[in-house]
């Protein structure tokens, strides 16, 4: 009796069989699924929370970031934004906007039209992009002042290297910002700040969101306040390097050819003098932490599971939440990390790693090489695959037309996640 | 013909200074004269021991220097202050730059030296430490060790917040007496601990910048006329955040007069910080009051210095308190009044002398501590205890209590000493091999202490900073000799054993003193060195390796027996492992670690002091 029939719903279907892929049993007992995309360099994570095994419709969505660096897009993110849509059926409970980098923003840009199909329910910001908030604006300014003058030295004095892509990322993102902060398509938008927290947010049921950063405190804002009475370079209407800010402290009959005879200064120091003072890269990595320390960072609760989401969180950010007893047992209970700025050097605080606890949290790492070598850093990558149960790259998804990393450091499939066309999937 | 009969040498030279900032105007006599040490001076000026150039960066350009000794300028004591003028400037970086000079000099009773520059900068001037008053267009100045300069940069007042000054308006910082006091600190520094500027741990580098600003604030407080003022406005009480209004006024002022000010005596580059919109000076010897958790958790070099800067003030205040209280009662009891702007002019004048004695004693013993301190990987604690032995080997009795008050300010702040058992004077000294449970080490033989016996090393008619040179020399060698053979009880690791290096020696000139007691006391120090190199992880053979060091002061008295060892030494293990942890520490915080993590991390003035 029992032979015959099992040998019939093997016919019977075979052909159905093959192509929907049995849901394996650890499904049933999830009810998120965390989808990060391979956009190259940048972040795009959509999270769904409910019924996540069946498919269904009865799941709620959650976006958070969606964005590339011009220096290694991948050109996934049409095919994303379309994903995400298909996805959502057109519905996002909430988007959070970590910052205000390219690489995380830069898919809200209106152009893409990435979200003009999408209903959104809610849009949050950190405050720092809070335009009506005067501390805010004033430093919103001052920091787009800087970034644009930063450019314009970096092109003018011939200036290579790393601060080049770092200001680039910081550059052109009014359009995206400006479609966020007017909430997509009418969402209603809050600005927030460390301290805030959510039940039941946006109306997922048992979700609570915990806001740990940014602050607000006088220290954090001193940080926030690059200097930006510097002389930076401009390219000039004849192609040559001139002063786009000069003060000249003093009129021009006090200059003088005439040397100390007692103290020459030979052309030799004199050039030397003048790379000291132009380079400006110091001032490109300064910009950068800053905006990167805006970050929000969410930690997520959802039946018994604890979701951290620190955006591109440095050591600054991590240092104002990571003291607290609080902070010691957010991390303790972790089950999940969104690794802080790609896996760079900083953002995942060695002392945040020893409060995490041992082979309890997976951790999922939105990265590249390009356009940094640096990033992400192996060591502290090492570091955290000894600490977490698993952790995955993007740059491992095979993704059409880009470069997998090695064998070696690619993830070894583990229980939980599923691979896609162009993102991984981790159920928890 | 007759021959003019010569003069004599005058003993100083008069020039005119802002006391604090331009922003001041003429308000608390914020003109003020500085009676430089006379020396010849060139175009520039140039003299002795700094040189100002006035070369512009970021314009390409010279501007005309000023001299000092054209007789229409020397008439008038210098030129007189003037922000418009570049020669003013100039001269105003001089003057505060010799002075600032003059005061180590007088406490350490010694020549001061610059830190020697490598073979690839040896210029014909190298013994010069070089001011640029307008270096560039940038909210900063800082000094630079490796062209041992001090650059000064000159901005634009912020547009919307720009304090007492215009709106826009460029600001000079070398006009800021704090700014010019608190670099040429670094450059003397520099010059005595020329390691201090490597980044060992969270107090070193902490510790070059609270040095800065302790000269820098105490300066104020020899400032007799602005003293005196603030004596007055504040009834006495000199260390109040606020000044008392000139005229009692109703709830709401409505003219200046009636307003309180800040006390400009304990803020430090006001006008500097007002610029850059932070409507207050940069920093200010007033800290929160004492607590002794800060000190763990605060690591940013300024904010962790200031906590260092706190409790000298602290303790100064405390001197000052005891020192007029005698007269604040006797003023009392006569009905005078002490309060709000009307304190006696008489009693003010004394009050005023026991401020600016006070502040001239606590300068020394900062200053003179310095030589009691370690060559490398200095700690607050240990300046503690370089303080309390260097005071009281000069001055045995302390009727004031200079000394415990310091203990105590320091043991409020939380900086506690390593390897003391508790805060007494006494546990605080230095230690002597002896006291160390080592045996005695032999006197060391031939050292020249003194600069006049000898003739025959009197070669020409040369100033002193030759003879300390040509002193050097001959102690050079008896010193290798000594430390060679004493190694271990100078907390040196000889060579040839594990974790050893080569011996290198540092000796300073020795010291001639005359303490309060009329006795002469000669000392001499000197600095042995050792250093090693290190992976800064010592299990990836990639990682970037750094020199780690060790060694020992030594303090010798007039008959070459070994008073202290001050010593850190080069074979200990946690030393190894505390700065490998710092190093590590330090790039995680450094933005720059993130594109280039495999580059050590290091003390950058220049960044350092970027908008405070």
């Amino acid at each position: 009796m029992v032979r015959p029939s099992r040998k019939e719903s093997v016919h019977r279907n075979p052909q159905q069989k093959k192509r929907t892929k049995q849901k394996p049993d650890y499904l049933s007992s999830c009810s998120i699924r965390i989808r990060m995309y391979r956009v190259g360099f940048g972040d795009c994570f959509l999270l769904s929370f409910g019924d996540v095994a069946s498919n269904g419709g009865t799941c709620s969505h959650l976006l958070i970031d969606c964005g590339v660096h011009t220096q290694g897009d991948l050109h996934t993110l049409p095919r994303i934004l379309e994903n995400i849509k298909q996805e959502s059926k057109g519905f996002l409970s909430l988007v959070i906007a970590t910052h205000a980098h390219r690489d995380h923003i830069s898919g809200f840009d209106p152009s893409l039209n990435g979200f003009s199909g999408i209903r959104v329910s809610e849009v949050w910001l950190p405050w720092i992009e809070n335009l009506n908030d005067p501390t805010a604006r004033k430093l919103v300014r001052k920091r787009t002042a800087l970034a644009e003058a930063l450019e314009q030295h970096i092109r003018a004095a011939g200036i290579s290297g790393p601060a080049v892509g770092i200001v680039q990322n910081a550059l052109g993102n009014e359009a995206a910002l400006g479609a966020l902060r007017n909430g997509l398509n009418g969402a209603r938008v809050r600005y927030l700040k460390a301290g805030a927290s959510f039940l039941d947010t946006t109306e997922i049921k048992g979700l609570s969101v915990q806001i740990l950063a940014p602050p607000t405190d006088q220290h954090f804002l001193s940080v926030m306040n690059p200097p930006v009475g510097d002389r930076f370079l401009r390219v000039g209407r004849t192609g040559k390097a001139v002063a786009a800010n000069p003060i000249a402290p003093f009129p021009d009959h006090w200059i003088t050819d005439q040397q100390l005879p007692e103290m020459p200064l030979k052309a030799a120091e004199r050039k030397k003098l003048a790379k000291m003072l132009n380079s400006g890269e110091d001032l490109a990595f300064t910009l950068d932490s800053v905006l990167n320390n805006t970050s929000i960072v969410s930690l997520m609760s959802y039946q018994g599971k604890n979701l951290l989401f620190p955006g591109d969180a440095q050591y600054g950010n991590w240092k104002s939440w990571i003291a607290t007893p609080e902070g010691e047992s957010i991390l303790g209970s972790l089950h999940f990390l969104k690794v802080a700025h790609h896996g760079s050097h900083n953002a995942t605080p060695r002392s945040a790693l020893e409060r995490t606890s041992e082979k309890a949290f997976v951790a999922m790492i939105s990265t590249q090489d390009t356009p940094w070598p640096s990033i992400p850093y192996e060591k502290m990558l090492a570091a955290l695959r000894k600490k977490a149960k698993s952790v995955v790259r993007s740059d491992s998804i095979p993704v059409e037309g880009a470069e997998r990393i090695p064998r070696d450091r690619r993830f070894a499939a583990t229980t939980g996640f599923e691979l896609g066309p162009f993102w991984c999937d981790y159920f928890l | 013909m007759t021959k003019d009969r010569p003069y004599t040498r005058p003993s100083f030279r008069p020039l005119a200074v802002f006391a604090f900032d331009p922003s001041l105007g003429r308000q608390l006599n914020n003109y003020m004269t500085i009676k430089v040490p006379f020396e010849a001076l060139s175009r520039g000026p140039v003299g002795r021991k700094v040189a100002v150039v006035d070369y512009d960066i970021s314009n390409n350009c010279f501007y005309h220097s000023v001299d000092l000794e054209n007789p229409l300028v020397l008439t008038g004591g210098g030129l007189s202050p003037a922000e418009s003028d570049p020669r003013f400037h100039q001269q105003m970086v001089y003057a505060v730059a010799s002075e600032t000079l003059r005061r180590f000099e007088f406490a350490l009773g010694r020549q001061m030296k610059w830190r020697t520059s490598s073979a690839r900068h040896k210029a014909r001037h190298q013994d010069k430490l070089r001011l640029f008053p307008h270096a560039f267009q940038q909210a900063n100045a800082f000094y630079e060790p490796t062209h041992r300069a001090i650059f000064f940069g000159y901005f634009a007042a912020s547009e919307s917040d720009p304090g007492s000054n215009l709106p826009g308006q460029t600001i000079f910082t070398c006009l800021s007496h704090d700014i010019i006091a608190h670099e040429v600190t670094h450059a003397i520094v520099d010059g005595v601990r020329p390691l201090y500027i490597e980044a060992t741990n969270a107090d070193t580098p902490a510790f070059h910048e609270a040095f800065a600003d302790i000269v820098a604030l105490f300066q104020h407080f020899s400032m007799r006329d602005a003293v005196f003022q603030t004596i007055r406005r504040t009834g006495g009480l000199l260390y109040r955040e606020t000044l008392d209004a000139q005229v009692a006024g109703a709830d709401s002022p409505a003219i200046t007069a009636e307003m309180s000010q800040t006390n400009p005596l304990v803020g430090l580059a006001q006008q500097f910080g007002e610029a850059m919109g932070m409507r207050a000076a940069l920093r200010s010897a007033l800290g929160t009051p004492p607590n002794s958790q800060a000190i763990q958790s605060t690591f940013e070099p300024h904010l962790r210095g200031a906590i260092l800067v706190a409790a000298l003030f602290d303790a100064y205040f405390s001197i000052y308190v005891k020192r007029s209280k005698d007269l604040l009662r006797m003023a009392r009891t006569n009905g005078t009044s002490t309060a709000f702007g009307e304190l006696d002019s008489d009693l003010a004048q004394r009050l005023c002398n026991e401020a600016t004695k006070t502040a001239n004693h606590m300068l020394n013993i900062c200053i003179r501590a310095l030589d009691y301190c370690p060559p490398v990987d200095v700690r607050f604690g240990e300046f503690l205890r370089a303080i309390i032995t260097a005071d009281s080997d000069l001055v045995p009795d302390d009727p004031w209590g200079y000394r415990a008050e310091i203990i105590k300010a320091f043991r409020l702040r939380g900086i506690v000493p390593d390897g003391v058992d508790n805060y007494s004077e006494e546990a605080l000294l230095w230690r002597s091999p002896s006291d160390m449970g080592m045996r005695s080490p032999p006197p060391c033989q031939g050292l020249q202490y003194d600069i006049l016996r000898d003739d025959a090393l009197r070669k020409t008619d040369k100033i002193a900073a030759d003879d300390d040179r040509i002193l050097g020399g001959i102690n050079f060698r008896s010193l290798w000799d000594y430390a060679m053979a004493n190694a271990r009880v100078l907390g040196l690791t000889p060579p040839k054993e594990e974790g050893g290096a080569r011996i290198q020696v540092v000796p300073h000139p020795p010291i001639h003193r005359i303490g309060p007691d009329g006795r002469l006391v000669i000392n001499l120090i000197a600095q042995f060195l050792q250093q090693r190199k290190e992976r800064l992880d010592p299990d990836d053979k990639k990682s970037p390796t750094f020199k780690f060091r060790g060694g020992s002061t030594v303090i010798f008295n007039h008959r070459g027996e070994v008073r202290y060892v001050i010593q850190k030494n080069i074979n200990r293990q946690e030393r190894l492992d505390e700065q490998r942890d710092y190093q590590s520490q330090l790039s995680a915080v450094s933005a720059a670690s993130i594109f280039k993590p495999n580059e050590l991390c290091t003390i950058s003035f220049a960044a350092m002091h970027r908008a405070g």
